[in-house]
């Protein structure tokens, strides 16, 4: 028996499409029951106790809002009062209801396309293949890759949760890059202190453990793991790459080969920590600074801002300036890139202090003068004519930060998608912390050049999302995929032309070893693409498109009024 | 305030359930005016709507069809809408040329987001729809049965001229080259002339040389690609017919094969390869040249392998108009140009889902969606041999239809039977294989 359940949206609806209408509108074998509000659980099981309570074996459509609305809601209370019998959405409020309130059609109209929307319901109904949802064992963790902070901060929050993790780091101790740098922008925190806050306790740590290898097989992850000679493979049921990056080193940089005092950032940040702790004297640092923004940075061979360098850069001059006040230090830049409000108080703080800040077209315009030593930096003078110098004794190299070959290496063998620079890529801008890969989630610079304290935040975010996929053993973003099954192929059916397999955009189909056509069901995301393609009929996504009887169901009555 | 819709269309929209479903619901949550005739049908993808549902669509009397995606570049499906629109703008030109219009076909992309870009759209989709000239019926048959049979006469088999046959100093040439094959050992496939005719013979002894002709056309490559599939599938499966057919698979790739044959049968051999029928290593082409004559009777345009690109496709078919709802209205639906078309390989095929049948009409699938649906199925494939139209009782004039297709796809750099990527399917050229693939292999199997 067929059974619509009509929800007024107490009056709302009615108003619109009248109930009479509607009726007319239906087919004889539809049973119009009307309810005031079916999102109301304890009326909802009042109402349809009475209502259709003799009615066990049937098939019910609760016509109402859209499902992003209330909709969702009223089918599960539905669901919920009548659990025997199966249930499936129509929207007839914004998608039909609702347009009527202002485009002034003839009311039988309306309710003709009320009237389809509840016979495609139907159709849905009767063509629906119900799979079982797989349960999937998820005892096996999380390996966390790299224990930089944002590492640090992915595991911390996950042994805080009670989660098994692993963190791997090729170093022999955590902190990454931020055990290089003492103070930290924008709030000058030392960098210990933050790294603290981030407890490793309940951590299966595994210190100059290097991980050479990263595959999935079956629903788990398989990491290959190298400690000294000891080699070995784990499973995981959650990936969390935190592979970090590295600085570009300055080079042969404004002759830096011939000419002592030509340093980097991190030279630099290494010496004002050990100043600050005592084991170095004030003394050590030079009286001339100049800064250089932007070596090896928006060049043609990296042609991206790395965006952590400009508030190193502010961050060290302040430090020089405190540790010797009589310092200079002047920055050459070509823009200075400060975002935020506690940055932009970093740049504001340097200039009230007496750091200089000076424009510079391009990097070649500058000339460093001095044969074994740095002596001064000359620049072309804002006129264009003569020349303007400024004395040094060291010339800072900011230079960007980059991938790291080798993690790059290793998150492609996942399949995890890099951009042209080998950094990582997530489904931006919604989803930027999850891969492309179903389960492996990324965090900290290895996505992109990040301050410590967003390399923390990112790993956090990163260890919430894996608890919710293996809670849920799925993919945040799809997240009604595997309430369906995957797609599969009919081998009766099948021709094994490989049409599928080049156009599937998950790569889950595959030729067997015998030559048929497979799909992978790990890697299948329900996008419904080899159904598209097939020319055979033979590849099948439950669900998914609209089935040829709802097509029909659909425009049905429009090719007999046409005919009429 | 927008205008308000007064249109009584029927349009099936397809909506990607990350876009263009969200700009749907939002319509309705601001309450924009739209028309009653819209369906919407929710995919997970705009890559997932397939020809044949639009096809379907329209069939059934859907006015108009929108199929509305992601914007290109943002598909959450690892850009699946690249291929959509390429196939989808092969649609457009199809329903262009078979006199439906391209414009009752609405592909958007990334436009729809919005309650009101999307109330925007489909309205003026609709507008669009109700000032078209009046859609074909699809199910047309002359109203005079006359016309019919005047126009099968017209184009039927007694009058349609046949392809001449080869010249002596054609064959002495053709058997010389096939001596020099035999001499190594290989399989010779080729036309013979016998007493009942023309036939096809495999040749393995020089002796028999005398009867070879280079021939009229004839579909070789369909019968030398059913000879080296190893692995039959469907009804085939475990008969005797399938493993004679195995055995002699088994021996044909021991020796080598080598077929005589044309530049239209050694593009369709390719592209079985390439739909992964046979291995092609097994296989060896001799050629035979086709005769000015001969080409101008099978209506060809790519007479050499490979292709001769100085002018494009579209310019060599010149502007010729053809009435293709009045010539499918004579098609019997004995589905000839299925069995005869080289590139058709699958065992069954989804146009004969009894489902997308409507009811209460004999015959009750339409010509004009049946002939639609099995261009889109092949448009890549379709090596332009002539095949279907050789085979074809009423002597419709399908060869030139998939030309036109062809030349659709040309103007996407791509062309059949020549290993080219099919710009209908990229992804797998776009994206990286993750190793561990090869690991489900043995799995899967067992």
């Amino acid at each position: 028996m067929k059974i619509c359940l009509y929800c007024t949206c107490m009056g709302q609806n009615a108003r619109m499409l009248a109930e009479d209408s509607l009726r007319a509108a239906l087919d004889s074998d539809i049973r119009l029951v009307v309810v005031d509000r079916l999102c109301d659980a304890a009326r909802c099981r009042e109402v349809l106790t009475e209502a259709v309570a003799h009615a066990t074996s049937s098939q019910v459509v609760v016509a109402a809002c859209s499902r992003d609305a209330r909709g969702g809601e009223a089918l599960n209370c539905v669901q919920k009062a009548l659990p025997a019998v199966r249930v499936e959405l129509a929207d007839i409020r914004e998608g039909c209801a609702w347009h009527a309130s202002v485009s002034g059609e003839e009311e039988d109209e309306r309710a003709a396309q009320a009237a389809a929307l509840v016979r495609m319901a139907f159709v849905r109904l009767e063509c629906a293949e119900v799979a079982p949802k797989a349960v999937v064992p998820c005892s096996l963790g999380v390996l966390v890759v790299g224990a930089g902070p944002a590492g640090m901060a992915a595991a911390s929050a996950l042994a805080g949760l009670g989660v098994p993790v692993t963190l791997a780091e090729r170093r022999p101790r955590p902190g990454g890059m931020a055990m290089l740098l003492g103070k930290l922008f924008p709030h000058m925190a030392q960098s210990s202190d933050v790294l603290r806050a981030l407890p490793l306790e309940g951590v299966n740590l595994r210190m100059g453990c290097d991980v050479v290898s990263l595959r999935r097989e079956d629903a788990a992850y398989v990491a290959g793991l190298r400690e000294g000679d000891d080699c070995c493979e784990e499973r995981f049921d959650a990936l969390i790459l935190a592979v970090g990056a590295q600085p570009v080193l300055p080079g042969v940089a404004f002759g830096a080969k011939e000419r002592k005092g030509i340093i980097s950032q991190m030279e630099l940040d290494t010496l004002l920590t050990a100043v600050e702790t005592g084991r170095k004297e004030a003394a050590q640092l030079a009286s001339d600074y100049v800064f250089v923004q932007c070596v090896h940075a928006r060049s043609t061979d990296k042609p991206y801002c790395s965006a952590v360098c400009c508030p190193t850069a502010v961050k060290n001059a302040l430090r020089v300036k405190n540790l010797r006040p009589d310092a200079e230090v002047v920055v050459l830049n070509r823009q200075m890139v400060m975002p935020g409000i506690a940055l932009e108080n970093l740049y504001r703080d340097a200039m009230l202090t007496g750091v200089r800040f000076v424009h510079v077209d391009s990097l070649n315009d500058i000339r460093v003068e001095g044969k074994e030593r740095v002596e001064a930096v000359v620049l072309p003078a804002l006129d264009g004519e003569g020349e303007r110098r400024i004395t040094a004794e060291a010339l800072v190299c900011s230079t960007p930060l980059q991938p790291v070959p080798s993690s790059v290496e290793l998150v492609r063998q996942l399949g995890v998608c890099t951009d042209a620079q080998g950094f990582m890529r997530g489904h931006e801008p919604a989803h930027p912390l999850e891969s492309n890969v179903e389960g492996v989630f990324i965090c900290g610079s290895a996505r992109w050049p990040v301050y410590v304290d967003q390399a923390v935040a990112q790993g956090k975010a990163a260890a919430a999302l894996a608890v919710r996929f293996i809670r849920e053993r799925r993919m945040p973003m799809d997240e009604i995929a595997d309430l369906r099954s995957p797609a599969h192929i009919s081998q009766e059916l099948c021709s094994a032309c490989g049409r599928c397999v080049e156009a599937c955009p998950h790569a889950a189909c595959f030729f067997a070893d015998e030559g048929e056509v497979l799909i992978a069901e790990e890697l299948c995301r329900r996008c419904g693409v080899c159904t598209a393609i097939c020319p055979c009929g033979a590849a099948r996504l439950p669900m998914a498109s609209p089935s040829p009887r709802e097509i029909l169901a659909a425009v049905r009555h429009s090719r007999q009024r046409s005919l009429s | 305030m927008m205008p308000m819709p007064s249109i009584h269309n029927t349009i099936c929209v397809f909506a990607c359930r990350w876009c263009s479903l969200l700009g749907a619901e939002r319509a309705g949550r601001e309450r924009l005016p739209l028309p009653s005739g819209i369906r919407i049908m929710p995919v997970p993808c705009a890559g997932s709507v397939s020809v044949d549902s639009i096809i379907q669509a329209f069939t059934n009397g859907a006015a108009g069809v929108a199929v509305l995606g992601c914007h290109l570049g943002g598909c959450r499906h690892n850009e699946a809408n690249r291929d959509a629109h390429a196939r989808l703008a092969v649609l457009a030109d199809l329903l262009e040329t078979m006199g439906i219009g391209r414009h009752r076909l609405c592909v958007s992309w990334g436009t729809a987001h919005e309650g009101t870009q999307y109330a925007s759209l489909i309205n003026n989709f609709a507008q669009q729809l109700e000032e078209l000239p009046p859609m074909p019926d699809f199910f047309r048959i002359p109203e005079n049965q006359a016309v019919a049979l005047a126009a099968t006469k017209v184009n039927g088999c007694s009058d349609r001229p046949k392809i001449p046959a080869s010249a002596d100093e054609q064959d002495e040439a053709l058997r010389k080259h096939v001596a020099r094959t035999l001499d190594k050992g290989r399989v010779v496939l080729a036309l013979a002339h016998t007493e009942s005719g023309i036939a096809v013979e495999l040749f393995t002894r020089k002796e028999a040389l005398s009867i070879l002709v280079a021939g009229p056309k004839y579909p070789l490559a369909k019968l030398a690609g059913t000879m080296l599939r190893e692995r039959r599938l469907g009804v085939l499966q475990n008969t005797g017919a399938h493993r004679s057919l195995r055995e002699l698979a088994y021996s044909l790739r021991e020796r080598g094969l080598s077929v005589a044959c044309r530049a239209c049968d050694a593009r369709a051999l390719r592209q079985m390869a390439d739909l992964h029928q046979f291995s092609p290593e097994t296989l060896d082409l001799i050629p035979i040249p086709c005769t000015e004559e001969q080409q101008k009777v099978c209506g060809c345009v790519r007479p050499q392998w490979p292709s001769d690109t100085s002018l494009p496709l579209e310019q060599k078919l010149g502007g010729e108009v053809i009435d293709w709802p009045l010539q499918l209205s004579c098609c019997v639906q004995c589905h000839w140009c299925r069995m005869a078309c080289p590139v058709c390989v699958c065992p069954s095929c989804s146009l004969d889902d009894i489902a997308t049948l409507p009811t209460g009409r004999v015959p009750n699938t339409s010509p004009l969606a049946y002939h639609l649906s099995r261009a889109m199925h092949v448009a890549d494939v379709c090596v332009q041999c002539g095949a279907c139209q050789d085979a074809c009782p009423q002597g419709i004039p399908l060869l030139r239809l998939h030309q036109t297709v062809a030349s659709s796809l040309e103007s996407l750099g791509y062309r059949s039977g020549e290993g080219m990527l099919s710009p209908l399917r990229t992804a797998r050229s776009r994206i990286e294989v993750p190793q561990w693939l090869d690991s489900l292999k043995g799995e899967k199997h067992a």
